[in-house]
């Protein structure tokens, strides 16, 4: 069911058993997975289905630190989320990215990977992508000529991708549209959590719109799920009762946000052609030189993979990060492709020798959790009245070094096959040096800012999702990171909602089994 | 054995020329100079850059500034004659990566081996 809150009375009273807040990959998710549960479940999403810039602009902030896209743009606000601009890359963490690693701070998940498996397998039908299968052999034995670099795989090897094109904004709108126990408020936009007078539970929620509508929504259990980056404004935002904002007791909301790195980082030059199309196709599985388990161990370092894109054709793309400093974010894709397309017609007029067996590495690498990558509240309000965020991405010599190390084992890798040889990109040359490129980049994959811990001086919710403090509170998506891995978030981010949604199936059960006993 | 051209047989690779000498003498070492013909490099740079790189190297290497040294060095015990040392040393390049032998040339990971091999080059063009 539909309801545009822009239509309704003012001050309605909304109410229902469990209320999502947020229509992107996690919420949606979450929503399909209570269809059939026979609770009514109230769906918000601040847009509406279509892009619109005067809803764009509420996620507007200040950035203070390492230069970073405009906060606007890096998240639609529409049903459906950011999945309406994602690439679709999905690969399920690693397991050492569930590990306590003592040269990673802050490091180890509540639980293992093997914990979540069941979960990612469910995410992989929510995500329409195949079967759940990341081992190279399983996608060699359905198609020939997917070969891996004759590399010790003990130190690299390839770590598999696949390729999910559902925007959920069109894949499920039908689906959660004709569903009765689903009531999608759109045009709702929370500005206000209001808890008990025990700050021990969340009483109700304040919606408004542009229209000047505000509404309440009253529910049994609520779930944050509007990116990590919103719900940590909203849990700051939320300051009438608590200074500092809810779940915010140790100061821990809106810190240990973190990105993935996507730079340039050097050049892979093949001493002979070799089939590329493992690492170089677009939306198939495919795969990026990654580093072992055992080898991370070794080397102290964090968890980062290299793609390859031809030379000829890299060397005319524009980093992200500078190509992309745009207001109107419509045109974000037309540059993007158009920069692609430009850099794929240059290639083919280079002459350059060996050209044709060479590479550019770019590294996806996880970023180190470090409490001052935080986002914080600001005195600027957007229209709705809400504090806009001060962003402050800031980056550790740990993600250097990493960075540096992770091409280093690749460049000899490939140099003890005799297979070809790596060069570094001048800013990694120095060992000592810790300065950024302009090319600095990142993935638009924000994580961290609302961690997961047990412990409620460590994280902001615990391992089933839920707000430390806040019995009926959770946060869904990868704000719960504790640590954010070399792999696209949003696989993971479905698996750990619907872990979550579960769990809060199996909290009411136990609630009216309770009730029903006493 | 003439070794003017080296690398000559491998469709589209580089071709790099060395004095066209049967063997060089340099004080008290024979040596083939085919020995300063790297061969993994030679797949991906042309003359030039092999020229540029062993320079590099030498600015940055101390001790291997002539020709004697960086012979011994390449060829350590193993003899300087014959097809067979060019074998050895693209063995020891591999092995110099396995052992963590490897020297950053202009951004380049490289074995030292092949780096001193470079350096070499860039000293006999000179003389």
């Amino acid at each position: 069911m539909h309801i545009d809150a822009r239509k309704i009375p003012d001050n309605s009273l909304i109410e229902g058993d469990v209320c999502i807040v947020g229509a992107g990959a996690a919420g949606v998710s979450i929503a399909l997975d209570w269809i059939e549960s026979g609770y009514k479940v109230i769906l918000l999403e601040g847009g509406g289905f279509e892009y619109d810039q005067k809803l764009q602009d509420l996620y507007r902030g200040k950035s203070t630190g390492q230069k970073y896209y405009p906060l606007h743009g890096t998240r639609l606000h529409y049903f459906g989320g950011t999945t309406g601009h994602w690439a679709g890359m999905c690969s399920p963490f690693d397991e050492i990215d569930f590990m306590e690693r003592d040269w990673v701070p802050e490091s180890g998940w509540p639980y293992s990977r093997q914990e979540l498996d069941p979960y990612y397998a469910k995410a992989q039908e929510a995500l329409k992508l195949g079967p759940y299968e990341y081992d190279l052999e399983y996608w060699q034995n359905k198609e020939e000529d997917l070969t891996p670099f004759p590399l010790n795989e003990n130190i690299v090897y390839p770590k598999m991708w696949q390729f999910s094109k559902a925007r959920f904004g069109t894949v499920y709108k039908e689906d959660i549209i004709n569903a009765k126990p689903i009531h999608l408020y759109t045009h709702a936009n929370v500005v206000d959590i209001v808890a008990d007078e025990n700050i021990a539970l969340i009483k109700e929620l304040k919606i408004k719109n542009h229209e000047g509508k505000a509404h309440t929504v009253r529910a049994n259990q609520f779930i944050l799920a509007c990116g990590a980056i919103q719900n940590a404004r909203m849990l700051l935002a939320s300051n009438s009762q608590v200074d500092s904002g809810l779940g915010n007791t140790h100061d821990l909301v809106g810190r240990y946000f973190m990105e993935h790195l996507e730079i340039a980082t050097g050049q892979l030059w093949l001493f002979n052609s070799f089939s590329d199309k493992l690492y170089t196709r677009w939306g198939e599985p495919r795969a990026e030189l990654a580093i072992t388990k055992e080898a991370q161990m070794e080397h102290k370092i964090l968890n980062g993979t290299l793609s390859l894109t031809p030379l000829a054709i890299a060397k005319h793309i524009i980093p992200r990060m500078e190509l992309l400093q745009v207001d109107d974010y419509k045109k974000a894709g037309e540059l993007f492709f158009g920069n692609m397309d430009e850099s794929e017609e240059k290639a083919k007029s280079d002459n350059t020798l060996h050209i044709n067996k060479a590479y550019e590495f770019q590294i996806r690498i996880e970023q180190a959790p470090n409490p001052l990558s935080r986002v914080t509240i600001g005195n600027d309000r957007d229209a709705l009245g809400v504090p806009r965020i001060i962003f402050n991405w800031d980056l550790t010599e740990l993600d250097k070094d990493s960075i540096r190390k992770v091409n280093w084992i690749v460049g000899q890798e490939m140099g003890k096959a005799n297979f070809g040889r790596v060069k570094l990109e001048k800013y990694l040359q120095d060992p000592d040096d810790y300065t950024w490129p302009s090319g600095t980049n990142a993935g638009w994959h924000h994580m961290g800012t609302t961690r997961m811990h047990n412990d409620p001086k460590k994280g902001v919710v615990d391992e089933h999702c839920q707000v430390h403090g806040l019995d009926n509170l959770y946060v869904a998506g990868s704000g719960c990171y504790p640590t954010s891995g070399t792999s696209n978030p949003t696989l993971t981010l479905v698996a750990l909602s619907l872990k979550l949604s579960e769990h809060l199936k199996s909290k009411l059960k136990d609630k009216e089994v309770l009730i029903a006993s006493s | 054995m003439k070794r003017r051209d080296f690398l000559v047989g491998l469709s589209g690779v580089a071709v790099i020329s060395v004095a066209g000498t049967y063997f060089y003498s340099i004080r008290d070492i024979d040596y083939d100079p085919v020995i300063a013909e790297p061969f993994f490099l030679s797949h991906i740079w042309d003359n030039e850059s092999i020229l540029d790189a062993g320079k590099k190297y030498l600015s940055d290497a101390s001790g291997e500034k002539d020709v004697q040294e960086l012979v011994k060095r390449i060829v350590k015990n193993n003899g300087a004659n014959g097809s067979e040392s060019i074998q050895r040393i693209n063995e020891q390049i591999a092995d110099d990566f396995e052992n963590d032998q490897t020297v950053l040339v202009d951004g380049w990971i490289l074995s030292v081996t092949e780096a001193r091999q470079c350096g070499l080059y860039s000293l006999i063009q000179k003389t």
